[in-house]
């Protein structure tokens, strides 16, 4: 008689070789999954992906604790909180970005100050003055794919010369790091154009942000991925397809 | 922290911290990582407290928990994954603490080897569920995630059997009745 230990250690070593060719569904599928908001293929992909990694179920199936339970002491209660305040509490820039910040408001006032001597000399010579054409400067705000359902279409951007691209993410973890890759999606295989480091979440309106030159990004579908980064682990948060409209 | 909904929060975590916490330490986590988490998801309530509607204040919180906790779940799974890729040395370390001598290990290899090779000749559906039930999920839990109904999950599973009693001439017991 074979103990039911060695068929879940069979089990077990099957569900480890199943891992090695489904990576885990991001939170987003696996809540979509269990909301019943996802169809046909993609429906039946996580849900064999979910078969291998059955602890992620146990977290979308267990029922919510009693509300009357008590675990923590008062004490444990209260260091809690205090560390929960702490984590609130807005992070001073490291010097580095001090350093960066100082430097980068020294060269914005040697500029400003270049640019009003120059149009003063202009305009005292009487000289015909050309007019310069501004940046367009424009900031987008991204959703996630799928959060508008099925068969959205992808946000359209205008051409900027600076675009700001702000996204959120209600799925995101908190991680120390975060960084932004943008893929376009008009090759075979699509190609990362822009990727960006050390990006952090604003607290004030709870978006990541990133600048981006927009002679980057000429006209075409392009992908744009959140990435929360711990030591050496990167872990895909979000996803947000955008369309780069032609000058 | 100082902002218009401080009061509120607070009476939030007075009320609910100790839930999540438990919420936390029943998905499996060690006692003092389930404070951890749970003190991340009253983080990330106090950052949407704007869009915090008071009326659906424990929906609110277990949904934000499950993710939290499914965040902890798949970091660790690519943190481990990538350990179990680049450290051979650890790998000896943990067959040295299992206990079994190597004839023995063989031998119990031998018999995974066969058991993998009988489960593999079931249908997909098959493999499904007995995969889920062998990793220790309930009918239920089988239920909600292959979108069966629970007699579906029990039929499932004796046809697995009688299968593998065919293939193997074995199969693992279960309970499940008619």
């Amino acid at each position: 008689m074979i103990d039911k230990s060695d068929w879940e250690a069979a089990n077990a070593a099957l569900i480890a070789e199943g891992r090695k060719r489904f990576d885990p569904p991001t939170v987003e599928e696996i809540e979509d999954y269990f909301g019943g908001k996802l169809e046909g293929d993609h429906a039946a992909h996580v849900r064999e992906a979910l078969t291998y990694y059955p602890e992620l179920i146990r977290v979308m199936t267990l029922p919510p604790p009693d509300p009357n339970v008590r675990v923590l002491s008062d004490s444990e209660r209260e260091r809690d909180w205090a560390a929960i305040r702490r984590k609130l509490e807005p992070e001073p820039l490291p010097f580095i970005t001090r350093r960066k910040v100082a430097i980068a408001l020294a060269a914005a006032a040697v500029v400003g100050l270049t640019l009003a001597v120059v149009m003063t000399s202009r305009s005292t010579s009487n000289g015909p003055i050309t007019p310069t054409k501004a940046p367009i400067v424009a900031t987008w705000k991204f959703r996630p794919d799928g959060i508008a359902g099925a068969g959205q279409r992808p946000l359209q951007i205008h051409p900027c010369d600076r675009c700001i691209l702000k996204v959120l993410s209600a799925y995101a973890g908190d991680f120390p790091r975060y960084r932004i890759d943008i893929v376009y999606l008009g090759v075979n295989p699509p190609r990362t154009v822009v990727s960006r480091m050390d990006i952090h979440r604003d607290l004030a309106d709870g978006t990541w942000a990133i600048e981006v030159d927009g002679k980057r990004l000429p006209q075409g579908f392009y992908r744009l991925d959140l990435y929360g980064v711990r030591g050496d682990v990167t872990e895909k948060q979000s996803a947000y397809t955008f369309e780069m409209l032609g000058r | 922290m100082s902002g218009p909904h401080d009061t509120r929060f607070e009476d939030l975590y007075r009320r609910y911290y100790d839930r999540v916490c438990t919420f936390f330490i029943a998905f499996g986590f060690p006692r003092e990582q389930a404070r951890d988490l749970a003190q991340d998801v009253f983080v990330r309530v106090y950052r949407s407290m704007p869009d915090y509607r008071a009326e659906a204040e424990w929906s609110y919180l277990e949904t934000t928990a499950r993710r939290v906790a499914l965040n902890e779940i798949r970091t660790k799974k690519a943190t481990k994954h990538n350990a179990d890729t680049i450290s051979v040395d650890d790998q000896a370390v943990q067959l040295e603490d299992r206990g079994p001598g190597p004839e023995e290990l063989a031998g119990q290899s031998e018999l995974h080897r066969r058991l993998q090779s009988a489960i593999l000749q079931l249908s997909p559906r098959l493999q499904d569920v007995l995969r889920l039930y062998l990793a220790g999920l309930s009918y239920q839990d089988i239920e909600m995630t292959l979108g069966i109904s629970e007699d579906a999950v029990k039929t499932r599973l004796r046809e697995a059997r009688v299968r593998l009693r065919d293939i193997f001439g074995e199969a693992p017991e279960g309970n499940e009745s008619p």
